[in-house]
């Protein structure tokens, strides 16, 4: 008896190590491709993301399927990234932004498939690289990493209706007039600026660079090489200390602790009169859900004081080194991206600025982005915002240090030496 | 012959589950102790690199300071498990012993915070603190404590950590649902006793229940204690650790540094709290001498 029972539960054993398996796939028959994005649930792209991937496996049905394995949040995407490529598990093709360190990272493990020579064999399509910002950007070692996908220019989404309250009829032009319209919005009963402190100071750090970015000295800074920057420069300084007196006077009591979310929400129920924002918020002011009716007619988009504007490389997409056969199918997906109708859909609701030549007509602009886009296009000077040229571990430690800062507990010089720490 | 065949019975009967701990937890124990004594540069496993990694853990400019406010942090929620979460628990539970009325109302009561997920009980506590709508800051306008109103506990430098702590000390469903159920157990034949003899309830409590509670008080103490170095949600989820590493702890500093692909300090975090923890079982077990009766 005692041998049977034995029997039977080694037997069940051995059968609970053959659950979950999968079948590999047959040479020459379907492959599979895993597909690593944040572009999942609330995200404004996600349905353009999904309806992508379900018309490319229609296209493919029987020789490629890509499985979307979505992870809400880049930072959240990122760290599955990376830990499945630390495990030789890179997904076959995934989203990657054009942060430094994270390139590096990529590049050193050889761990993405360089997408310069594909193209070379594809004259079609390397005809329509023609950003050489946005190359530049996610070429490491002469090896392009990803396919650059979007660009934004950044500006400061405004509330008309506050303005004429507090009697502003022309956007300031100076960051002196920039102050003194915060103040004006004060006498008139409402907050300036939808700041944030977590878990990167989104918007408030746009504010920052921005400031920064208006003189020949700030860009030259923003554009140093991120593991060189010097923080303890008086620049940088000059920017922190600005943006501390905006925490001190000019926003909502929640800034302090407040992620991105309370930031919006403060904005787009008119707590709150500016916030700095790229074009992808521009859904937002007519999702019925999170904005009162008709709040998109009384928002504006503007280049910041001095008439700069920031521009960002947004995401590319990458190649994850696996099979020939996984590679190839992978290229495959990447030109389907690049095709014009799902490029055009991609850019209209993300309001991102195109990376590659395609059919502008596909592209279809709302009001917002068609009063900014020229003045975007024309400013004075546009250059990155600060967490697109520090290093990771700066970035991360915003986390940690802006809160401080908005509360005073950190003076802009202890703010800049910890910078300067966490680079080193 | 029946010996043999019995012990050989009973060793194949558990090999399944050793072979699964084995696999799912002592094989990856041993990787995490083995690669905190490895380079680990960014993607790449190096060589031996000694106690290098741990040494940097106490010299590094930025890592030694969110290392040790960690450690503090961790030691200090110890001792908030060991002082008022446990004994608070033993209170209310020597209070729902005596079954006044409405006892099984209140002991559903205060489990039903232990089955609330903690994402929304993190959830729910930011916008308690939040200073522009939150009950904090009503609290403190209506006892007019301005230089308290519009300010963010959680992120305020002295009062941070204290607001976390604040968000599960109450929370004592489960110790005293435990404890509840051990005194239970307690014959009521030795508190007969006791009361023939002339003892106070106060006496009956200290020598009958305290020390017949003892081995699952100390239980309590380990279960509590490790579950404490092992909190990373709710902490994550209200603070991230904000404002510069005051309400960070150990399992944070983990996740910070794994996020930073630096794999080898996350696993000497890891092997700290490794052995931070065997250290608290170890010492709750002989404080306690659990499993050892009191009177024998």
């Amino acid at each position: 008896m005692k041998n049977v029972l034995l029997g039977i539960m080694l037997f069940g054993f051995v059968l609970s190590l053959y659950a979950g398996g999968t079948q590999e796939a047959d040479e020459g028959k379907k492959v599979e491709l895993r597909f690593v994005s944040s572009q999942i649930g609330v995200h404004p792209e996600a349905p353009w993301l999904e309806k992508t991937i379900e018309n490319f496996n229609k296209m493919h049905e029987g020789t490629i399927n890509v499985l979307f394995d979505g992870v809400a949040g880049y930072d959240a995407a990122w760290m599955k990234i990376s830990s499945d490529a630390a495990t030789g598990d890179t997904p076959n093709i995934f989203m990657l932004a054009a942060q430094p360190k994270e390139l590096e990272i990529m590049s050193e493990a050889d761990a993405v498939v360089d997408l310069f020579p594909l193209f070379e064999k594809e004259p079609e399509y390397k005809s329509r690289l023609n950003d050489d910002a946005s190359v530049k950007a996610y070429t490491v070692d002469g090896k392009l990493m990803g396919l650059p996908y979007a660009k934004a220019y950044i500006g400061i989404f405004y509330n008309k209706e506050h303005f004429a309250d507090a009697g502003i009829s022309v956007f300031p032009k100076t960051w002196t007039e920039f102050g003194n319209a915060c103040n004006k919005l004060k006498s008139a009963g409402h907050t300036p600026l939808a700041l944030m402190t977590q878990p990167s100071a989104w918007t408030a750090q746009l504010i920052m660079s921005a400031y920064i970015g208006t003189t020949d000295k700030g860009r030259s800074w923003l554009n140093t090489p991120s593991g060189e920057k010097n923080f303890v420069d008086q620049v940088f300084i000059d920017g922190v200390t600005k943006i501390q007196e905006y925490y001190f006077n000019y926003t909502t009591p929640d800034a302090i602790g407040s992620e991105y979310g309370v930031a919006a929400n403060n904005f787009l129920q008119g707590k709150a009169s500016m916030i700095a924002n790229g074009p992808w918020m521009i859904g937002d002011f007519s999702n019925p859900d999170i904005a009162p009716e008709g709040f998109a007619d009384k928002v504006a988009y503007e280049v910041f004081p001095g008439n700069v504007v920031i521009s960002f490389e947004n995401i590319s997409y990458a190649v994850g080194k696996a099979t020939p056969e996984e590679e190839a199918a992978s290229w495959e997906f990447i030109k389907y991206l690049m095709d014009p109708s799902v490029y055009g859909e991609f850019l209209t609701i993300s309001g991102n600025a195109p990376t590659f030549k395609t059919d502008m007509s596909l592209i279809i602009m709302d009001r917002i982005k068609e009063e900014f886009t020229p003045k975007a296009v024309n400013a004075a000077a546009n250059f990155p915002h600060f967490l697109s040229v520090t290093t990771q571990e700066v970035n991360d430690s915003l986390e940690q240090t802006m809160p401080a800062l908005a509360s005073g507990d950190l003076s802009p010089l202890d703010f800049a030496q910890e910078c300067q720490k966490y680079m080193e | 012959m029946n010996k043999a065949k019995d012990l050989h019975f009973q060793i194949s009967a558990i090999l399944p589950v050793l072979i699964l701990f084995s696999l799912f937890y002592f094989i990856p124990i041993i990787v995490l102790v083995v690669t905190s004594f490895m380079e680990w540069d960014k993607l790449q496993i190096g060589g031996f690199a000694g106690f290098n990694n741990y040494i940097h853990l106490f010299t590094d400019p930025v890592d030694s300071r969110a290392f040790e406010l960690a450690i503090k942090n961790n030691l200090s929620w110890t001792l908030f498990v060991i002082f008022i979460h446990i004994p608070l628990a033993l209170v209310t539970a020597l209070i729902l012993h005596s079954k006044n009325k409405g006892w099984k109302i209140f002991r559903v009561l205060f489990f039903i915070p232990n089955i609330i997920s903690i994402t929304a009980i993190a959830i729910i506590f930011r916008q308690l603190f939040n200073p522009s709508y939150g009950v904090m800051n009503w609290l403190f306008e209506i006892m007019n404590i301005e230089s308290m109103t519009d300010v963010n506990l959680l992120f305020h430098k002295t009062y941070g950590w204290y607001s976390i702590i604040a968000t599960w000390i109450l929370y004592i469903g489960f110790p005293t649902v435990v404890l509840l159920a051990e005194l239970e157990a307690i014959p009521k034949e030795l508190y007969e006793s006791a009361q023939i003899e002339g003892a106070t309830k106060g006496q009956e409590h200290v020598f009958i229940t305290l020390p017949l509670l003892k081995n699952i008080i100390g239980t309590l103490c380990i279960l509590l204690v490790t579950a404490g170095f092992r909190e990373f949600e709710r902490i994550y989820l209200l603070t991230g650790g904000a404002p510069e590493y005051r309400t960070g702890t150990l399992s944070l500093l983990v996740y910070e540094k794994m996020t930073y692909v630096q794999f080898a300090y996350s696993n000497s975090v890891g092997v700290f709290l490794l052995i931070i923890g065997v250290l608290f079982i170890l010492i709750f077990n002989r404080l306690f001498k659990i499993g050892k009766s009191v009177y024998l």
